[in-house]
């Protein structure tokens, strides 16, 4: 199990340590700036933070003594000609880099390698530990890229990539709106794979277009690496490969922003619903997690020790967490609730602290 | 020679091996017969800074402010402006942003 998590918030990463059988945060990094995501590699135990600097831009540190000393890595950028646009009739714009959305490392034999999400729009991989980035032309330059659009933001973004455990060449990213697309070439090629996904949304003759699926995350089952679970804008969706299938019977709410997969058992999910769309906030001002334990067939609402009056936390898409054991989950919310459990969600423990807006939470060693 | 001011919220991103200094603001004497130039004497001397000034296209980032002797640049794409012996850039942060 692990002992560490990282919490990036609006204001600082903070670094939580378990001991004695209680969390505490035990140091502060960057107290202050903006962390948008953390990220720990398991191949070298290198941690990366993912600054975004209101001033100064997005940046890129790396730590390699667990975050004692931290170092500037490079970061993505966009070329002269670059142009973003959107399905959603925006007049183009150059691309510039807006945020580091998603950050996941390659297999352990790919050393140095480094794959990063951004709005507006670009994937791009590093092969050196983020020293330099390439952008994925063979995603960037295709057609159907300028029919994305913003969710959430004015400019489309990739928030999930998931590495196969078995083939790290095998690449599957979630589009903030672009649906769900897959390489398997080490990201030289790729397809739309959103099919079965539905926007209620959309006008009725665009529902199913893969292409404006509003995919909030999307997560793969490292055990059973076929298996993937994504929370959309209109609901939860899961695949088993080929189509993807609507799952319906969420309580309290089949809209939300994260969901996690165990990481051996593909039938058991969690989510953190809210009241869709417009007001995004806790059903009924009580804070739960659904989990399911049977591939979607039921859910149970759980909510022992979690808040269950007044409670206005919305949790954003990377902010739930589960280790490698799959007993102990984390999530954290835009008004510093932060909640752990070691029991797969049975028992809740509230952090005290009163943290900043938390926008990623992640387990070291995970 | 023109003198280029650091704000202390840019400055405290130097490298690491700098962080001896007082905090605050970085004044540096450099050469240069443009806006351009100067900053890019500035950035031999501390190559990381470009990218907290600049973004990846040259443009100064939308909330960065560059005073010139007083007077705020106009064009955040040109940088051509012509500068003076003595003259002073200030590069600070814009209040609309962060």
């Amino acid at each position: 199990m692990s002992d560490v998590l990282l919490v990036s918030s609006r204001k600082g990463l903070f670094v939580l340590e378990r001991g004695n059988g209680e969390w505490r945060i035990a140091r502060r990094e960057f107290l202050g700036d903006n962390i948008a995501l953390a990220m720990c590699d398991p191949r070298d135990g290198s941690w990366y933070a993912a600054l975004d600097l209101g001033h100064f831009g997005n940046k890129l540190q790396r730590s390699t003594d667990h975050g004692v000393t931290w170092s500037e890595c490079a970061v993505p950028a966009y070329g002269e000609g670059d142009e973003v646009g959107t399905g959603d009739g925006k007049p183009p714009q150059p691309a510039a880099l807006r945020l580091i959305w998603s950050l996941e490392p390659g297999s352990a034999e790919q050393p140095g390698r480094l794959w990063a999400g951004t709005i507006p729009g670009g994937l791009f991989r590093s092969d050196d530990h983020g020293a330099s980035w390439q952008l994925m032309r063979g995603l960037w330059d295709l057609p159907e890229r300028r029919g994305w659009f913003g969710g959430g933001y004015d400019q489309p973004g990739i928030h999930s990539i998931c590495v196969d455990p078995g083939d790290a060449r095998m690449v599957r990213i979630g589009v903030s709106t672009g649906g769900v697309w897959a390489s398997d070439d080490d990201g030289a090629t790729w397809e739309q794979c959103a099919n079965g996904m539905r926007a209620e949304y959309m006008p009725p003759e665009r529902a199913y277009d893969p292409n404006v699926q509003d995919v909030h995350r999307l997560v793969q089952c490292r055990g059973q690496p076929d298996v993937f679970w994504a929370q959309h804008h209109n609901g939860v969706f899961r695949n088993d490969g080929g189509d993807w299938r609507e799952i319906t019977n969420v309580s309290p709410s089949v809209f939300g922003f994260a969901v996690a997969v165990h990481p051996r058992d593909a039938d058991t999910a969690w989510f953190v619903p809210a009241t869709k769309d417009v007001r995004r906030i806790p059903v009924d001002g009580q804070v739960v997690v659904a989990r399911t334990r049977d591939g979607g067939r039921s859910f149970e609402m759980l909510r022992d020790s979690l808040p269950q009056r007044d409670a206005y936390d919305l949790t954003l898409r990377h902010a739930l967490a589960i280790d490698a054991s799959g007993d102990r989950l984390a999530f954290g919310s835009t008004t510093g609730g932060f909640w752990i459990t070691e029991d797969q969600g049975d028992h809740w423990r509230m952090l005290d602290a009163r943290l900043p807006p938390v926008h990623a939470v992640t387990f070291v060693g995970a | 020679m023109a003198k280029v001011v650091l704000s202390s919220a840019l400055s405290r991103w130097l490298p690491q091996s700098d962080v001896a200094r007082p905090a605050g603001e970085v004044a540096l004497t450099v050469s240069g017969a443009s806006i351009g130039e100067a900053l890019e004497h500035v950035f031999a001397q501390y190559p990381n800074l470009r990218g907290y000034v600049l973004d990846e296209h040259g443009t100064v980032r939308h909330h960065l402010a560059l005073f010139v002797d007083g007077a705020a640049i106009r064009d955040k794409r040109d940088l051509s402006q012509a500068i003076g012996n003595g003259s002073e850039i200030y590069v600070m942060q814009a209040l609309s942003g962060g």
